[in-house]
């Protein structure tokens, strides 16, 4: 007598290696996780527990899956894409726990019918798979991937509806066939990943060219936090989008970090050796400040937390109460807002762009003192040309405009420099060669302050580019610097000294109309994240997730409800619970030879016109006696020896 | 059981005789055991006094036969009375319906009014003659012919008398091989010579008792009114399954279970059933017939779109 197995629509052992050894190369790549294990001991107890749960709840399950993830996703809970792989090998690994966990839902699952389920687990291994592959390890691919492709391929075998029963003991020359088969998929899975794992790089460059118009070089974005002039513009023109500003434009020098000590060519303090102290909600946005408008901008890139915005602005809002404020606003900046990227802040901005704000800190004597301060480096010609431009001038902003109008007309713009010997900036003022906005803005911070004027040298954006009727995008190339100088009387100025020619928005060139879209699909996403990431927003999310979860729910029951009327001719009075459940098990023990029985054709006609080999004739036997019971009586023990058949045939379709 | 054994002798009697047709012997069967009556559309030549003959014979019950023709009168069916002049009294003189098995060829060629007195026999199982009550005999089966072909002079019946028939048949020409073994088996005499009783006339009534007993579950019963009642709410049908045929069919299958060897009815039995039983008692309307649709084909329809109960 054959053994009765304890398990129904258990997962077949080929498709739990594949799933196991996909699981596996994830774990070598990414790290062995506590979940990971969990789940893989789960999807294994599966195979031996005799529990199942329905359609239903596996459905909800797998809904609620993906819309929690699908949330921590939008949240931004992971960091921008490395530029070597061709997906963001973090979100990967999400999708392959999420797969992980779906596949562990069918392994539990009632159903039978093994088909469509089966090209379901062969996608989701083929996902986990794909986020192992993801950083083409020389020394895991080579011999891993030939293993899940052997794998895959008896995973599919084993996964086909079978018209003939299984044969038994296979002969020598089958033995031999599949041994020459299972070599040459090893020497093909072999070469094949050496051959990805050798291209990787054309492979990638090729994936990325699909992706965007324009090839993506490796440059990093952001602000450098400890500037150095060097022979060339130190950032890339790069793309990228960094701001998303929405509703008054503002000034377009957005300001990120200052610095006041120039030491050959390098400006100081860097940034981590500022002491950054929170900031409070009424620090940063002074009730007494009169406003003109407000302006959102949305820092798409993290930059290292920095906040980017004009000197004169008369408050600033962060979107999430939550998110923490650090700032020096002794030493000019700079502002740090947690929260990653997307982040979104509020400007609220002054009618008169002179006008002081929180970022405009009066001075004490001592950063005036510094400010004033000249490098031992500087040349001395340098302050006898500062003090011939301004001549006999006094007033500080007269000063000001004469410096960085005479820097403009004696010099022109060029993204490369040749440095001379020596300090870097002198060489530039005295030489009146080309150069970019470093120097220009180096030149007038240090010149201002040979005739007097307390300033300091600046780096952020320079906002331009309309994106929109009332809207601007800052990207990258718009990286900018300039020069902020101290006024008796006024406050802090901007004080700009690169050539019109230099700005960015003369520079910068048409965006092609192909990224333009992808940058729209983008704030699409961006402007969700955002909103999400508010309390609001979450608990919003939650309360939609809920809902749909429960839709889906209802609909599932529903669903389930209808098709057992249908199949169980509900219209018509019904058997007893017992042998209800009796046929509910005949059907998914015999899901591919009654799947295809019209409604209107009686089982055992349908059996009898299409014989499915010997699980075919224990099927039409076992109906007959079902007949017997349903109606012509039930009887006990008739719907014992129903059960026993069933098990049988339950055995039979495992086998 | 006894009663499965009775049935299984007449039809294999019968198939000595009719060659090649078993499915429709088998449902001729069945119309007797459920206490019906069968109209044979076929045209001529194809057996079917034989079948009638054969049956009669088998059961040991009386044959009668009834060539309809356009003057045959309604006395000339149920009998009538004569003045015996000897006796100074009236005799009645039996018409054919006095039999066990009467076979009414070409109902179609008489007259309304005699078609309804054989009809009206049909439906009572008694004749009333000059005030006298008179049963027939049990058991009491008509086979009824028509000639689907041939309309000059005929009286085609009305569906509302069609109905009394349980099943419209069609016996239709033989496959080769078995015409072939007709050729030779007639060759020095009809096989319906050496034909014996295997059967008495008590032996059929208690198969048709049987029948009574056989069990019907509710959703079976259900699936014949879902049947009845799609034709009920057809667009294309001007006359649908009255009660009469939900009846005929519900007892059909009754039979159909119990030849088959089963005391419980299944699905698979009114399917089987429902396009000889429900055909006939339909009406296309003038457009579904001009558009082609035929009776045989609309039940069929109707049986493939009603789930069964499982």
């Amino acid at each position: 007598m054959p053994l009765r197995p304890a398990v129904q629509g258990a997962m077949p052992w080929s498709v739990l290696l594949l799933s196991a050894a996909a699981v596996a190369g994830m774990m070598l790549t990414e790290g062995p996780t506590v979940s990971a294990a969990v789940l893989l001991l789960l999807l294994v107890a599966g195979r031996f527990s005799p529990v199942r749960v329905g359609d239903a709840v596996t459905q909800s399950g797998a809904a609620f899956l993906a819309l929690v993830i699908g949330a921590t996703w939008l949240r931004g809970a992971f960091p921008a894409a490395r530029s070597d792989s061709m997906l963001d090998p973090d979100r990967l690994a999400l999708v392959a726990d999420t797969g992980l966990a779906l596949i562990v839902l069918q392994a539990w699952r009632r159903n039978r019918a093994s088909g469509s389920r089966g090209a379901l687990l062969v996608f989701i291994t083929g996902i986990i798979m794909l986020s192992a592959s993801n950083t083409f390890d020389a020394t895991f691919a080579p011999w891993f991937v030939p293993v899940y492709a052997l794998l895959l391929l008896r995973a599919v075998r084993d996964m086909r509806p079978h018209d003939d029963p299984p044969e038994g003991l296979p002969d020598r020359r089958r033995t031999v066939v599949r041994g020459i088969a299972w070599a040459a998929a090893t020497a093909l899975g072999a070469a094949g990943s050496g051959a990805l794992t050798a291209y990787k790089e054309p492979i990638t460059e090729w994936g990325m060219r699909m992706l965007r118009e324009i090839p993506r070089t490796p440059d990093a974005v952001g602000l450098s936090g400890n500037p150095r002039l060097g022979p060339s513009w130190s950032r890339a023109l790069s793309l990228e989008r960094i701001l998303q500003i929405r509703g008054a434009t503002p000034v377009p020098h957005l300001r990120g970090l200052s610095f006041t000590d120039y030491e050959r060519g390098a400006w100081l303090p860097g940034i981590d050796q500022r002491q950054l102290r929170p900031a409070s909600p009424a620090e940063l946005a002074p009730p007494s400040r009169e406003t003109l408008a407000e302006a959102v901008v949305t820092r798409l890139k993290p930059l290292d937390g920095l906040v980017c915005a004009p000197l004169n602005v008369a408050g600033l809002v962060p979107s999430d109460p939550a998110a923490e404020a650090l700032w020096a606003p002794e030493m000019g900046g700079p502002l740090r807002l947690g929260g990653g990227a997307p982040t979104a802040y509020t400007l609220r901005l002054p009618a008169d762009e002179r006008s002081q704000g929180p970022l405009c800190v009066r001075p004490t004597r001592a950063d005036l003192a510094r400010m004033l301060a000249l490098p031992g480096s500087l040349d001395p010609r340098v302050r006898a040309l500062a003090l011939r431009i301004v001549g006999r001038e006094t007033r500080p902003e007269r000063k000001a405009y004469a410096v960085a109008a005479r820097l403009m007309a004696d010099h022109a713009y060029s993204l490369e420099y040749r440095p001379g010997g020596g300090d870097p900036v002198s060489d530039f003022i005295l030489s009146r060669k080309p150069s970019y906005c470093e120097y220009f803005a180096s030149a007038a911070t240090l010149m201002l302050r040979c005739v007097g004027v307390p300033s300091r040298y600046v780096v952020g954006y320079y906002a331009h580019e309309q994106d929109g009727p009332d809207s601007l995008v800052v990207r990258q190339r718009d990286a900018h610097a300039w020069c902020e100088a101290w006024i008796d009387g006024v406050g802090w100025v901007t004080v700009e000294a690169t050539p019109a020619s230099g700005l960015p928005d003369q520079a910068a060139e048409a965006i092609p109309w192909g990224m333009r879209l992808q940058e729209w699909l983008q704030k699409q996403w961006e402007a969700a994240s955002v909103a999400l990431a508010g309390p609001l927003g979450i608990r919003a999310a939650v309360c939609l997730g809920a809902l749909l979860v429960g839709i889906l729910g209802a609909q599932l029951v529903r669903r389930r409800r209808r098709r057992e009327a249908a199949t169980m001719g509900r219209a018509y009075s019904e058997p007893s619970p017992r042998l209800r459940a009796i046929a509910r098990r005949f059907r998914e023990a015999c899901a591919p030879e009654v799947a295809e029985c019209p409604d209107a054709v009686p089982w055992l006609a349908h059996l009898r016109e299409s014989p499915r080999g010997r699980t075919g004739e224990a099927a039409a036997r076992f109906v007959s006696l079902y007949n017997e019971q349903r109606f012509g009586g039930e009887t006990p023990g008739g719907l014992a020896d129903l059960e026993a058949m069933l098990d049988q045939l339950e055995y039979q379709g495992d086998a | 059981m006894e009663t499965l054994g009775t049935a299984r002798r007449i039809e294999e009697n019968l198939a000595t005789v009719i060659r090649g047709k078993a499915g429709t012997v088998r449902r001729l069967l069945v119309a007797l055991a459920a206490g019906g009556h069968v109209l044979l559309e076929d045209v001529p030549g194809t057996g079917k006094t034989t079948l009638a003959k054969s049956l009669a014979r088998s059961i040991d019950g009386e044959f009668r036969r009834i060539q309809f023709t356009p003057d045959l009168l309604p006395a000339d069916i149920t009998g009538s009375s004569y003045y015996n002049a000897k006796e100074a009294a009236f005799e009645f003189h039996e018409g054919p319906v006095f039999a066990n098995v009467l076979l009414g060829d070409e109902i179609n060629r008489t007259s309304p009014r005699t078609q309804s007195a054989l009809l009206e026999v049909m439906s009572e199982n008694q004749i009333t003659i000059d005030g006298r009550r008179r049963t027939l005999p049990e058991p009491f089966f008509v086979i009824a012919t028509q000639n689907p072909i041939e309309f000059h002079g005929t009286y085609p019946l009305p569906e509302a008398q069609l109905d009394r028939f349980t099943m419209r048949l069609a016996l239709g020409y033989p496959a080769p091989a078995d015409e072939i073994d007709i050729l030779y088996s007639q060759n020095d005499t009809h096989p319906y010579e050496g034909l014996a009783a295997v059967a008495t006339c008590a032996d059929v009534r208690a198969l048709q008792e049987a029948v009574k007993r056989v069990r019907v579950d509710r959703s079976v019963a259900e699936y014949i009114l879902h049947i009845v009642d799609a034709t009920r709410s057809d667009p294309r049908l001007a006359l649908s399954v009255s009660p009469r045929g939900s009846l005929a069919l519900y007892r059909t299958a009754q039979a159909a279970a119990l030849l088959s060897s089963r005391t419980y009815a299944l699905p698979e039995d009114i399917r089987d059933l429902a396009g000889p039983v429900l055909a006939h008692r339909i009406m296309l309307d003038t457009k579904a017939r001009y558009a082609g649709a035929d009776a045989q084909g609309v039940i069929a329809e109707i049986v493939d779109r009603t789930p069964v109960p499982r």
